[in-house]
């Protein structure tokens, strides 16, 4: 049996307190292990981008417990949750939220700049391992906006794996690439898993989906479903098909 | 996050933003440059001015007549029969403090030599009006009349009227000119005195007082008398000595109320110091204008590019910055720019005052307190506006700070 990373136990988040207010969460609990691919689904609204805020500790619960690697989260002090952040969470966002006007190498960097233990020709190193593991070898001193969206989002992800987390977190990593360029960057997380990362990540594309190994389904702030997928597709025979070979 | 570290991101970020950068310096630079080189232009042109007055002589002290009546009619006071030759030994008798005295009358004459005329004013005096006033002999001798007692027609005539009258300086003293059809020998040519005020202070001639009074004028009373003291401090005093005798002389003669003034060259410098100080204080407060306009730039383009700096805050936290640290980096870039722009204003304001001085021929001196007052100001604006936007943002969730919109 797998380590138990994350384990939310009754969390609820409820936006605008009083009268207008929008229960996004109802009593959640949710157990993560070690190693898994995790998809979170279900319509706009229905909650699933505030369980993935809240799992990586960018949003905190209105109520709820949140274990992470067994130690409660809830409570502890700022600088620890961006120490955590920082060491052990790597972040993907659907609009890629890169620094305009910098190189991807600067991008990459970014994280590694607020790790002290880390020294200026190792931040340089491992962010450019980083951009040549996503395949951006090329394009390393590129300013981001020279960059095509597919690009800009493996440079997010670079920057993601830039300090070796145990986890990363995508919110719509593919929503706003097209299908070809989508089977690249899940090709990127499924060998990233494969090395060990869990990855946790939202999306309403059901072909993405099935390149992950569970499937959780929210409506109205309630898991409704929470399904494993056995034999998850790989996202490089897609790719590969997609070209046409 | 190493200090070095932290510099080199602000000076990145700044470099990223630069047309951002670029405005909030020229806020800081306008307002700082404006205020160095107005401050001291304005200064410059006070000292200046003061200089000038400085060369008339800080001693001395002048009687003028004050309003005449004769028979119920007010008359110009310049023609007031009031003050006397007799007058100046009352004055010399019991006003100890007083070194130096003359009686003075003037008048505008043409002076004719040759073929060439001008038309100076012409000054009736004793030698010590020349003392008094700082007038140097450059060519020849002074007249010799301590007393008054000369009627000679000898005169001294300023650097204009002998470039008017004669080729060469050189050849005037000795000759005979005319004034108002009176012929008076040069016996010399007086220094350079410049320009006061926009008056040519070397279009004169000095004649000894009654040559002047009785021969050019044909009068019996004089204009004024000027008196110095030999020590500036000793001003005050005189005064007080000389308007006891006036008042007590004028009694005796004229029985009504005294009907004289007294004015010290230093209450007009005082005056003129007033009259320039307010000229600085309105240069100042244009400069302020300036330096107001020049903030209210710096909040604008800091407060536009909040949502973007929001933004970029939002994502720093989300990478595991804490918020602290990303604070001090905006802070730091806040310093820098506005640093940058402070120094590059003062540089600013030297070129402006240096230039501004040489177009108005004036030494504009950058005074210590107008750098410091600008640069303190301007800085405060651009680190205060560039860091609370940034603290504002910090406060939030990152997740709220990444969709600000």
């Amino acid at each position: 049996m797998a380590k138990c990373i994350i384990d939310i136990q009754n969390v609820s988040k409820v936006f605008n307190p009083g009268e207008n207010e929008v229960r996004a969460l109802n009593d959640v609990s949710l157990k993560i292990n070690a190693g898994e691919f995790v998809s979170l689904m279900g319509a706009s609204g229905s909650g699933k981008s505030t369980l993935l805020n809240i799992l990586g500790c960018l949003d905190q619960p209105t109520s709820g417990k949140y274990l992470l690697d067994g130690k409660e989260v809830n409570g502890i002090s700022k600088s620890a949750i961006s120490l955590i952040r920082n060491r052990t969470f790597g972040f993907v966002f659907q609009s890629y939220n890169l620094l305009p006007k910098t190189t991807a190498l600067e991008n990459v960097e970014l994280p590694l700049l607020y790790n002290s233990e880390i020294s200026k020709t190792d931040r340089r190193k491992k962010a450019e391992a980083a951009l040549i593991s996503v395949g951006l070898a090329e394009r390393i001193y590129h300013k981001t906006n020279e960059l095509s969206g597919g690009q800009q989002q493996r440079v997010a992800i670079a920057r993601a794996l830039v300090n070796e987390p145990e986890v990363i977190f995508a919110d719509e990593p593919t929503g706003n690439l097209d299908s070809k360029t989508s089977y690249q960057v899940m090709e990127l997380f499924q060998n990233l898993n494969d090395k060990g990362i869990l990855i946790v990540m939202v999306t309403h594309e059901p072909d993405i989906v099935e390149m992950s190994k569970r499937k959780i389904i929210l409506h109205d702030g309630k898991i409704i479903e929470d399904i494993k997928i056995l034999n998850p597709k790989n996202a490089h025979e897609l790719f590969l098909a997609a070209e046409g070979k | 996050m190493k200090l070095t570290d932290l510099i080199s991101s602000a000076l990145r970020s700044i470099n990223r933003n630069r047309s951002r950068s670029l405005l909030t310096m020229l806020g800081i630079i306008i307002g700082v440059a404006s205020v160095i080189g107005m401050l001291a232009l304005g200064n410059g042109a006070s000292e200046s001015i003061k200089g000038e007055l400085g060369k008339l002589g800080t001693n001395l002290i002048m009687v003028r007549p004050g309003a005449d009546q004769q028979r119920g009619v007010s008359s110009d006071v310049a023609n007031a029969e009031i003050l006397k030759e007799s007058d100046i030994q009352s004055i010399l008798n019991y006003c100890p403090t007083v070194a130096y005295i003359s009686p003075i009358v003037q008048t505008k004459s043409q002076a004719v030599f040759s073929s060439k005329n001008c038309r100076p004013t012409v000054t009736g005096g004793y030698r010590d009006y020349f003392y008094m006033n700082n007038y140097d002999i450059k060519l020849g001798q002074l007249f010799d009349d301590r007393t008054g007692k000369s009627l000679q027609k000898v005169c001294v005539i300023g650097k204009t009227v002998a470039e008017d009258l004669f080729e060469n300086e050189k050849e005037a003293v000795g000759k005979i000119i005319r004034i108002d059809k009176i012929p008076f020998r040069i016996i010399g040519v007086l220094d350079e005195k410049g320009e006061t005020m926009g008056m040519d202070g070397d279009n004169i001639i000095i004649a000894p007082f009654r040559t002047v009074q009785k021969r050019l004028l044909g009068l019996s009373y004089m204009h004024m008398i000027h008196a110095a003291t030999f020590d500036e401090n000793d001003v005050d005093k005189a005064v007080v000595e000389i308007d006891e005798v006036m008042t007590k002389v004028l009694k005796k003669t004229s029985g009504g109320e005294p009907q004289f003034r007294i004015a010290t060259q230093k209450e007009m410098l005082d005056v003129m110091g007033t009259v320039l100080g307010m000229l600085t204080l309105l240069l100042a407060a244009i400069a302020g204008i300036s330096l107001l306009v020049g903030g209210i730039g710096i909040m604008n383009i800091m407060l536009v590019s909040v949502t973007e700096r929001t933004r970029e805050m939002g994502l720093r936290l989300a990478v595991g910055a804490p918020s602290n640290v990303i604070l001090l980096q905006f802070l730091i870039e806040s310093i820098v720019i506005s640093l940058i722009g402070g120094i590059i204003g003062i540089l600013l304001g030297y070129t402006l005052a240096s230039v501004g001085g040489n177009v108005m021929d004036m030494t504009a001196e950058v005074t210590m307190t107008s750098v410091i007052m600008a640069f303190g100001f301007s800085f405060l604006v651009g680190v205060i506006f560039g860091f609370f936007p940034a603290r504002k943002a910090a406060k939030l969730n990152p997740i709220q700070a990444l969709r600000h919109e």
